[in-house]
């Protein structure tokens, strides 16, 4: 599997490429983007399995961004969990609306992280 | 601040300090910002819009950084960047709570030099020093 981070805050990209190292999860390649449009590129490049992604960062945010995977043929089957501070029920629930596969509110235990992605990536056809 | 708004405050520093930094915070009195202090503040946009002013020792914004990314030793733009992260879970975890039927939206946290004293109605200890809050709620 080939996950795509997604955050502006280098901090809380290195913090989950930590937990997904250390989760032993049937993961290959970890890339890392700091907004929508870089992510957006970096999925034209080199594609993924599951996106990670923050909600709120500078210019293209998580929203626009799952909303851009979704309209994208290509792009549209690529799984979807997101980590973000934003953890309301009506926030969850347009999230829930956009088919993302997983919600998690930062501060995330590690083993909160491994769950969520154990979970989607099991349903990917991944072992977890 | 009207004390639902302040307890919550308090409510998201402890779990956050808990969770992230594996530090049992405690509310304590208003202090002024030592000069050393890490200041911040972010926007957030629904209705309701306001700011949400945080800042921190400059010793307790550095082991902030230490738990969470797991580092010894991190750079000034690490810590920044971890403050920063904070800042924007504190304001995330408070508004999701206080107006959990909203969708609002947060800007980027910035830092920036404190605001006077009186701008932060919530503190918080940790284990390495102080966590000071205030939020504005303009509409």
């Amino acid at each position: 599997m080939r996950l795509l981070v997604v955050d502006d805050s280098a901090v809380t990209r290195a913090m989950i490429k930590r937990t997904v190292a250390a989760a032993g999860l049937p993961v290959v390649a970890v890339d890392e983007a700091s907004d929508g449009q870089a992510a957006i590129r970096a999925l034209a490049l080199r594609g993924a399995d599951l996106l990670i992604t923050d909600l709120n960062m500078p210019g293209m945010g998580g929203v626009d961004l799952v909303r851009a995977v979704r309209a994208d043929p290509v792009l549209a089957a690529i799984a979807v969990v997101v980590v973000s501070t934003d953890g309301s029920p009506a926030r969850r629930a347009m999230l829930a609306e956009l088919g993302v596969a997983g919600y998690l509110a930062k501060p995330f235990r590690p083993e909160e992280l491994r769950e969520v992605l154990a979970g989607v990536l099991a349903g990917l056809g991944g072992a977890s | 601040m009207t004390p639902a708004l302040a307890d919550a405050l308090v409510a998201a520093v402890t779990e956050i300090l808990e969770v992230a930094a594996f530090e049992l915070g405690d509310a304590a009195a208003p202090v002024a910002p030592p000069d050393d202090a890490v200041a911040t503040t972010i926007a957030f946009h629904g209705p309701p819009s306001g700011t949400v002013r945080v800042w921190i020792d400059a010793a307790e914004a550095r082991a902030f950084a230490v738990a969470t990314l797991g580092c010894d030793d991190p750079e000034p733009a690490v810590v920044a960047d971890a403050v920063r992260e904070l800042t924007n879970m504190i304001a995330g975890h408070v508004l999701g709570r206080v107006w959990p039927d909203v969708c609002i939206a947060l800007d980027g946290a910035a830092l920036g030099a404190a605001s006077p004293a009186d701008a932060y109605a919530v503190h918080v200890t940790g284990d390495h020093g102080r966590i000071a809050v205030g939020m504005e709620v303009a509409s």
